[in-house]
């Protein structure tokens, strides 16, 4: 398991200050934040603003202010959010995990009632709650997350097939809710962050290949058996289309246009506020899922893999926090926040360039909206909670 | 779990992460780097669209200026197909508006929703301009739309600027009109650097179209940004048009009229004379040309029938086409003075006087016994045989030489001459034909109208080809003739010539021999302005070698034709009481067979010639009118040269002319550029051509052939008359 004094080295700003006596001691975590990782993370959320603003303003002046604002109103509460998330000890959180789990499980209930869930985009995935629309499923991510890590350092590295079963069905129960709310993005995401953290758990080499066998297997079912709509099996299979250009709401019409907007930023890209398919409003839900199109056009190759530098270095940093972790519970959390957010930033990206199926994954500190915003904060804020408290 | 197992464990996420993240760095490269031309393309081509802003026509002058062809800006209606798809109730609009318009124009067929809709699918307007849906609006309903505005959305009235001829129907057939492009020519021009527009007008004939390059000026672009619904989002580049170059010609407007004037009484007249053995004298049309012999200039280019160019603004109608092109309306597009060919007949001595001198089988001095009859050489027919050749009614002129050959108009003279050069002991066989082509005939002058003829000057190689291709048509061409080039020498036969050639031929006689190229361009300038582009500089065609012995000869044999006594134009001159002192005026009359009516199998009337040129000393002019059908040269082109004369004889010059009634001069707006749209989109105005309106333009051109009398001759055998 993870050591304190691990050669991966000793953290950020911890170099030379031993003599003030407050390395190791209780009121001092605040010492050890890893502002690598807070500083990706701002800078990232920076560009996101950026985007939303110029994916959302309009073609030409008077140019439109309500979702950059509504979006910055969201980056305020994550920061709040994310501060709690760091100050109360991890171990704490621990503590309460499983009933975090089971208030995301439980919220994930509530939203399949009718008149109080929502439903937008044909997903029944969202609480009104005033002028706001609370999204269950984004909560539940990191609700799945705390529950699992918790449940694994419980069995303390040895998960035979009962306590694979437990955990497996901890995953299995909310997968299940977002899926009846036809939120297959988020089904996938459990499907990622699930097998990760077990890998990491020391579940079995058989047991985890005949769950691959069995994803496969349930992967293949669910195509195949009509449970999906038809624009849900189109946007899962137009990437492997790529030279249909479709119309209107088509998704191969929206991936060939978030094609055209990358693309066309070519190498330094064609500058903030210049492209024609972003300012156009060309490539469809361009402020929410389709975002990375924006940084691609305005700010090219360039731009875009600076952007995603960012976030593997954020990645690194909350990989980095997993192995230095006191705990099994804290490596546990960093790796299965780290496989949310690397599934995330690949899924979202690559489906924008074609590599990925079209799924309504946002990426993280970039898409437009309130809960993934929010939750993604709260998520850095336990990885920043558990490096800064690696000592104590 | 092992702490090796562990260390694996992590190290494997650690690696995924890395390997998916290299996946979307090599996706990026791949998208913006390797393949970001054709993205690129594909973007700029989904946001930006050119719209074409055309550019006003320049206008037609005459050499002193006055406008001839203006610009006018007309009121149309525009629906504008983008913003009504944006109202709710489009068919309440388009209701309202066929209302409207039916209540305030009187259309042949009323408008409704449908008919109006079935407008705006043309396709020749781009999406992104307004189509028009009426044309020549009244102001009443311009300014009840403009005070309405709010009930009609999508809808705007317009000016829209379209030709005017503010002289009416003065030299139609000189200026042309425009119509809508003609798919070849859109096809042609299709890669050019400015290319057309499909619903682009164009000069469809005459100097509309032999300057089309001039006149068309460059249409200006505007690029819009339209979002993924073809919503226009803005304005991104605008090149404003620039207007076409006034064209000014060489044509006196002045002396247009007179010719013109000349041309009308002349047809009128001559179906005032006596009937005859070919029956009654009805003449259908008719040419009248006057050149500058000093430098080609044509100031005067008259045919007849005529028509009014304003029929084609903004389209002429169906009918109206229809009517215009039917065979009873005697082709009034055809321009006769370039494209109709008719036998010159004793006009044509003046090329086989030269003919004759040149081989010597006549000198200035040589004196012939004119008995009314000839006889050809060696001719064992015998007078029914084609062997005697009788002059115009048998008339015998006795002793006659070169002057009062000409004077008289002796055809035995020439018979001698065109049988002694085919058959003589000086015989030069194609003697005629040579002087013939260095004078211009048989040969398109160069003029800058489209549909020029260029005669025919038969030869026997030439006739021979004719006759194989069409031997019923040809029916002794098989072989030329003694007799054949006897009719040759009086201009019958087996030649024709247009009256631009004619007149041509005589002003380089006039001018001692200097064939200029006629044109019909003094200059060329920019729109609306004294800054000359180009002028046209004379340009010789040809000398042909006249020793002044044989000039002082001939002259004074032309000056005699209206002059002498027994000049045969001598009549119509002294009976129009023309001063001949004051103005003197040389010239040769001409009578020329005609084909037979193909209809009935009878001879056709004679066709009536007139060539003069004067001062004679000096001259100025030289003028050649030809009516079909009429009957003798000096009994009615004559009188209509002596017409065209006789202002400058009395007058010193050509009475001006008026503008039609008064009002076009001062309905006609100064038009400098685009004018601005009264309401709405201010996208679609101005261009020197109509849009299509109610009626249907012609897209096929009008039959460029001549009417009667005009074909190569018919038969070698036929006695030829002088006049």
């Amino acid at each position: 398991m993870a050591t304190a004094e691990s050669s991966w080295g000793t953290g950020f700003g911890a170099h030379g200050r031993s003599n003030f006596g407050l390395r190791r001691a209780t009121a001092a975590p605040w010492r050890h934040l890893d502002l690598v990782l807070l500083s990706a993370v701002g800078i990232i959320q920076a560009v996101g603003l950026l985007m939303v603003f110029s994916t959302t303003r309009g073609p030409t002046p008077p140019y439109k202010y309500g979702f950059v604002t509504k979006q910055a109103l969201f980056v305020a509460i994550g920061l709040v959010v994310m501060a709690v998330a760091t100050f109360v000890d991890y171990r704490r959180v621990r503590d309460y995990a499983l009933f975090i789990y089971g208030l995301g499980v439980f919220l994930l209930f509530v939203v399949l009632v009718p008149g109080i869930g929502t439903s937008a985009k044909g997903h029944q995935s969202w609480i009104s709650l005033g002028s706001f629309q609370l999204q269950p499923s984004e909560f539940c991510k990191l609700s799945v997350i705390v529950g699992i890590a918790a449940m694994a350092t419980h069995f303390h590295g040895d998960i035979d097939l009962r306590r694979l079963g437990v955990l497996l069905a901890m995953a299995v129960v909310p997968m299940m809710l977002v899926l009846l709310q036809g939120d297959l993005g988020t089904t996938l995401v459990f499907l990622v962050v699930v097998p990760t953290i077990l890998v990491v758990a020391g579940a079995k080499g058989k047991h985890l290949a005949a769950l691959l066998g069995l994803a496969i297997l349930a992967g293949a079912l669910v195509l195949g058996s009509g449970m999906l709509h038809k624009y849900q099996q189109d946007r899962l299979t137009t990437f492997l289309h790529q030279d249909e250009t479709g119309n209107g709401q088509t998704a191969a019409y929206n991936l060939n246009q978030a094609k055209i907007a990358i693309g066309s930023g070519k190498f330094f890209g064609q500058g903030f506020g210049k492209g024609t398919q972003t300012r156009l409003g060309n490539v469809p839900e361009q402020h929410t899922d389709f975002i990375f199109t924006a940084v691609g056009e305005q700010f090219g190759f360039f731009g875009s893999a600076l952007l995603m530098a960012l976030f593997c270095l954020a990645v690194w940093r909350i990989w980095r926090t997993s192995q230095l972790s006191r705990d099994e519970f804290g490596t546990y959390l960093c790796v299965g926040i780290l496989a949310m957010l690397v599934f995330h930033t690949f899924e979202n990206a690559g489906m924008t360039m074609g590599i990925m199926p079209i799924t309504g994954i946002p990426l993280p500190f970039m898409s437009y909206g309130g809960s993934s915003t929010v939750l993604n904060f709260a998520a850095i804020g336990l990885v920043l909670n558990v490096h800064m408290r690696r000592f104590a | 779990m092992t702490r090796d197992s562990n260390r694996l464990r992590t190290a494997t996420v650690g690696l995924v992460s890395i390997s998916l993240f290299a996946a979307l760095f090599a996706r990026l490269w791949f998208l913006q780097v390797m393949n970001a031309g054709t993205y690129d393309k594909q973007a700029n081509f989904a946001a930006y669209k050119t719209v074409v802003v055309p550019a006003p026509r320049g206008r037609i002058l005459d050499r002193n200026g006055k406008v001839l062809v203006d610009n006018k800006s007309y009121s149309i209606i525009t629906v504008d197909t983008q913003e009504l798809q944006n109202v709710k109730q489009s068919d309440t609009v388009l209701s309202r508006l066929a209302t409207l318009l039916n209540q305030y124009t009187q259309p042949a067929q009323p408008y409704t929703v449908d008919t109006i809709r079935q407008k705006l699918h043309n396709k020749q307007v781009s999406p992104y301009k307004p189509v028009p849906i009426a044309t020549n609006i009244p102001q009443d309903l311009e300014v009840y739309l403009v005070q309405h505005a709010d009930q009609f959305p999508a809808v705007a009235a317009q000016h829209e600027t379209l030709r005017a001829y503010p002289y009416g129907t003065l030299a139609a057939q000189v200026l042309g009109y425009v119509g809508p492009i003609p798919e070849d020519q859109y096809t042609v021009h299709e890669h050019d650097k400015v290319p057309y527009q499909k619903d682009d007008d164009v000069g469809r004939t005459g100097v509309e179209a032999a300057f089309e390059n001039d006149l068309r000026g460059t249409p200006g672009t505007k690029t819009i940004e339209v979002d993924r619904v073809g919503r226009i989002v803005r304005t991104v580049k605008e090149t404003p048009p620039i207007p076409g170059d006034d064209v000014y010609l060489t044509i006196d407007a002045n002396a247009q009229a007179v010719a013109e004037k000349g041309l009308a009484d002349g047809l009128a007249n001559a179906a005032k004379q006596a009937c005859n053995n070919l029956g009654c004298i009805k003449p259908p049309a008719g040419a009248l040309v006057a050149i500058d012999p000093n430098n080609g200039q044509v100031m005067a280019l008259a045919s007849n029938p005529t028509y009014d160019p304003s029929w084609f603004v903004p389209a002429i109608t169906q009918d109206r086409y229809a009517q215009l092109t039917s065979p009873d309306s005697h082709f009034p597009f055809t321009d006769r003075a370039i494209a109709g060919q008719y036998p010159p007949g004793s006009t044509f001595k003046l090329i086989t006087s030269i003919a004759g001198l040149r081989s010597g089988v006549i000198t200035p001095t040589f004196t012939y016994g004119d008995s009314g009859k000839y006889v050809i050489n060696g001719c064992k027919g015998g007078d029914t045989g084609g062997c005697t050749k009788y002059g115009d009614g048998k008339t015998a002129h006795g002793n006659v030489d070169l002057t009062r050959a000409l004077t008289v108009s002796s055809d035995t003279y020439y018979y001698r001459i065109g049988d002694d050069l085919w058959d003589g002991p000086a015989a030069n066989k194609e003697a005629i034909q040579q002087v013939a082509t260095e004078f211009g005939f048989g040969q398109k002058t160069g003029i800058e109208l489209p549909d020029e003829q260029p005669g025919f000057v038969g030869t026997p190689e030439s006739l021979k080809k004719l006759h194989d291709k069409y031997p019923a048509a040809y029916p002794y061409g098989d072989q030329w003739y003694s007799g054949t080039n006897a009719n040759l020498a009086i201009g019958q036969d087996v030649i024709t010539v247009t009256p631009l050639q004619l007149a041509n031929a005589y002003a380089t006689f006039a001018n001692g021999g200097t064939r200029y190229q006629p044109t019909l361009l003094l200059k060329v300038a920019k729109f609306r302005s004294d800054q000359v582009v180009r002028t046209q500089q004379p340009k010789v065609a040809g000398h042909v070698d006249i020793p002044p012995d044989w000039h002082s000869a001939m002259l004074s044999g032309f000056e005699g034709v209206t002059a002498s006594g027994e000049g045969t134009a001598n009549g119509a001159f002294s009976k129009a009481g023309y001063p001949l002192s004051q103005y003197p005026v040389a010239g040769k009359t001409g009578t020329s067979q005609n084909n037979t009516d193909p209809k009935t199998g009878h001879p056709l009337q004679d066709n009536s010639l007139f060539v003069g040129f004067g001062p004679a000393g000096t001259p100025q002019y030289a003028a050649a009118a030809i009516f079909e059908q009429a009957g003798y040269g000096a009994d009615v082109a004559a009188p209509a040269i002596v017409d065209f004369f006789m202002p400058l004889a009395k007058q010193g010059g050509f009475p001006e002319v008026q503008p039609v009634d008064g009002t076009a001069a001062a309905t006609v707006s100064p038009v400098a550029g685009p004018s601005a749209a009264i309401s709405g989109d201010s996208s679609t105005n101005g261009n020197g051509g109509g849009t299509t309106g109610a009626t249907i333009a012609p897209l096929e051109s009008p039959d460029p052939t001549g009417a009667s009398g005009t074909s190569g001759g018919s038969g070698a055998g036929t006695n030829g008359t002088g006049g």
